[in-house]
């Protein structure tokens, strides 16, 4: 069974850690799932996608095909790197406009989380994080580069970080590669001008 | 900044050497050149220090009524088509109610002043500690519940049959710092040390260090609703029929008087003819409500020096049961038709009473078959919030193409026949009619969908 699971590719064997599957609501893993992992996610899912509104409807599709997977007796064996690898999936893909296609949430639902999150306090950290010149210097990136470095940010190895945004092993390479060296001349740029 | 080409070669395998593994070659060739070259040396430091800043950003906190507001997002399942409604409504049933135990407990107490807390980048390192715990069924969950609560109004309200929401003293897996703990104060960004729970097997003895609290400027007052616990909204109760559910509602205020809040209690039974009603409840901290079956919505407005201040939670007491056929009684009756023609033309008309699925309990329906071939039906009846469709596949809308065909008498006296369900996508599927008995004013027939899907029993009596 583990095997099973180990070789639909996740992140990190040794780190694999399994919802259970008898003996304990599959929902409620679904739940802790979202109670350890969300506030990351979203932080991770902020910066990639540079959008509080983006960030929260790919937040959200991600659990939800979490709680398809764990419904359908299929739970990841490392949840954390699953949710990484799909968040970054949609937030590459052109997910975001299906999903808008889809409009799951209704019209005035989105709009009370429109105003939300321009008033949260943590819209705010976002502004003014963005001033800071390390992120300005990533926002200049193409979203799939900046998801990449993000991913590696987050702990995750080059082959991993291939897998979640569904590029061969030699394109993500050169294109993280190119994006370290852009970020850091930029970088230099902006420390020779102030 | 002008790399030549060489220069920049290297770069480029110090970059890469960040997330890949080089070849020996490679690897070599790069020692090599920086060896000698002070310029890229610098900027591969440079390099370095860039990835280990991006490791550095904090986690940005959520507000707990974000959290809320996404967790509802990912409990409200999109239905596909008509026909998962009530597959889906099943889920949530068991989703909304069990998630929201574990997760309403946890996640989202104490109603904290949404403001910002920074806490540190969850490292790989750190994670498998937090999903061993997270997904040990048999330990403590790491919940935020597991941490230090600061000092709130309420007592920490036990819930019982929820493993996920056992109370435990933080272990060593809890060492993950909790957002609502670790920055008690709003309107300070305060980023502090990382401590990698993995520290806690690592052999290297190195201490963890505390999150340190932030003096308190200005005591910002919050105000916030629970039920048994939750501060979900929209997760039923289950009930029995006729019964009601007595639940815990708690009033929580932070440097807020509990007189300065009005609480206010809205009912929409879930019986039909039976009106919405709203009653003041006393604003203390703790009362027990009796949820009879239906949707609750519990508003506290408090006057506060700096506006007024709204915690609102809707619960729903759901006995699972469409309220309309509740003692329908359906006998069956000697058919009354000896030919096909006379099955044609006695069930011309319109017809009331309930239908009956595998999937779902009684529920009330109307039909009318018109001698054009032509047929209505719809049902007025909701479960616990859902509307339901009269054939349970389709749409009720008076839509084109609803049409239906009795072309065989049996033996048995039953006829047989087809019938078009249109669903508002549409797409029409042609279905089987079985089992239609004519009794006088009775009418009593089977649909089945896709051969397989069924049946959907209709047992009616004559409107007109």
């Amino acid at each position: 069974m583990t095997g099973e699971r180990s070789r639909r590719g996740e992140f990190d064997a040794e780190a694999t850690q399994a919802v259970p599957t008898a003996g304990v609501d599959r929902s409620a893993a679904v739940s802790l799932a979202f109670a350890t992992y969300h506030e990351e996610l979203l932080s991770f899912l902020r910066r990639a996608t540079r959008n509080e509104a983006t960030a929260e409807d790919l937040l959200q599709e991600a659990y939800l095909r979490l709680t398809r997977e764990v419904e359908a007796g299929r739970p990841p064996d490392n949840v954390r790197a699953w949710l990484y690898r799909v968040a970054s999936n949609l937030s590459v893909s052109g997910a975001r406009r299906r999903l808008t296609a889809l409009s799951w949430l209704t019209r005035n639902g989105r709009a009370e989380v429109d105003r939300a999150v321009d008033d949260s306090p943590e819209g705010g950290v976002l502004r003014s994080e963005r001033r800071s010149e390390l992120l300005a210097a990533l926002d200049k990136l193409p979203p799939e580069a900046r998801t990449a470095l993000l991913l590696s940010a987050q702990g995750f190895s080059g082959l991993e970080i291939a897998e979640a945004i569904g590029r061969s092993h030699g394109a993500t390479r050169s294109l993280m590669t190119r994006a370290r060296l852009a970020v850091r001349l930029d970088l230099e740029q902006t420390e020779a001008f102030s | 900044v002008n790399d030549s080409g060489r220069h920049r070669d290297y770069l480029e395998l110090a970059a890469a050497a960040i997330d890949f593994e080089l070849s020996a070659e490679e690897r070599a060739a790069l020692e090599a050149h920086l060896a000698g070259c002070t310029a890229c040396r610098r900027r591969v430091e440079g390099l370095r220090w860039d990835a280990r800043r991006l490791t550095d950003f904090p986690v940005l906190a959520v507000a707990p009524a974000a959290s809320a507001r996404l967790w509802r997002g990912i409990q409200r399942p999109r239905w596909p088509m008509p026909t998962m409604r009530l597959v889906a409504v099943a889920a949530l049933l068991g989703l909304a109610l069990l998630a929201a135990l574990a997760v309403g407990a946890s996640l989202l107490r104490p109603p904290e002043p949404s403001d910002l807390a920074v806490v540190p980048n969850a490292s790989l390192s750190a994670s498998p500690v937090a999903s061993t715990a997270a997904f040990d069924a048999s330990g403590p969950p790491p919940s935020f519940a597991a941490s230090a609560q600061p000092a709130i109004a309420s007592p920490e309200p036990p819930i019982d049959g929820s493993p996920a929401t056992t109370t435990v003293p933080p272990g060593p897996s809890a060492v993950r710092p909790d957002p609502s703990t670790a920055v008690p104060e709003p309107s300070n960004v305060t980023t502090q040390p990382s401590p990698t729970p993995a520290q806690s097997q690592s052999a290297t003895p190195s201490p963890t260090p505390a999150p340190a609290p932030t003096p308190t400027p200005a005591p910002k007052p919050t105000v916030g609703l629970l039920v048994d616990g939750n501060d979900m909204s929209a997760f039923m109760l289950p009930i029995e029929t006729g019964d009601s559910r007595r639940v815990e509602l708690e009033l929580v205020t932070q440097h807020l008087a509990l007189s300065a809040c009005t609480l206010t209690h809205s009912v929409e039974p879930d019986k039909p003819g039976v009106s919405a009603s709203k009653v003041e409840l006393p604003s203390v901290a703790t009362q027990s409500v009796d949820l009879i079956d239906g949707g609750h919505t519990f508003q506290a407005s408090c006057k506060a020096p700096g506006g007024p201040l709204v915690a609102k939670i809707a619960v729903r007491a759901a006995d699972r049961q469409p309220e309309a056929c509740l003692g329908f009684e359906f006998s069956q009756r000697p058919i009354s038709v000896t030919t096909l023609a006379e099955l044609n033309a006695g069930v011309l008309g319109t017809w009331e009473g309930c239908a009956t699925t595998p999937w779902t309990p009684p529920y009330v329906v109307a039909v009318t078959f018109r001698d054009d071939g032509t047929y209505s039906a719809s049902s007025s009846d909701v479960l616990d919030g859902q509307e339901m469709q009269a054939t349970y596949y389709g749409t009720d809308d008076e839509v084109p193409g609803k049409q239906y065909a009795i072309n065989d008498l049996q033996d048995s006296l039953k006829g047989l026949g087809q019938i078009d369900l249109v669903f508002n996508s549409g797409s029409v599927t042609r279905d089987e009619l079985r089992n239609i008995e004519l009794m006088g004013d009775q009418l009593r027939f089977e649909i089945f969908h896709f051969v397989t899907y069924g049946p959907i029993t209709f047992e009616l009596f004559r409107a007109s």
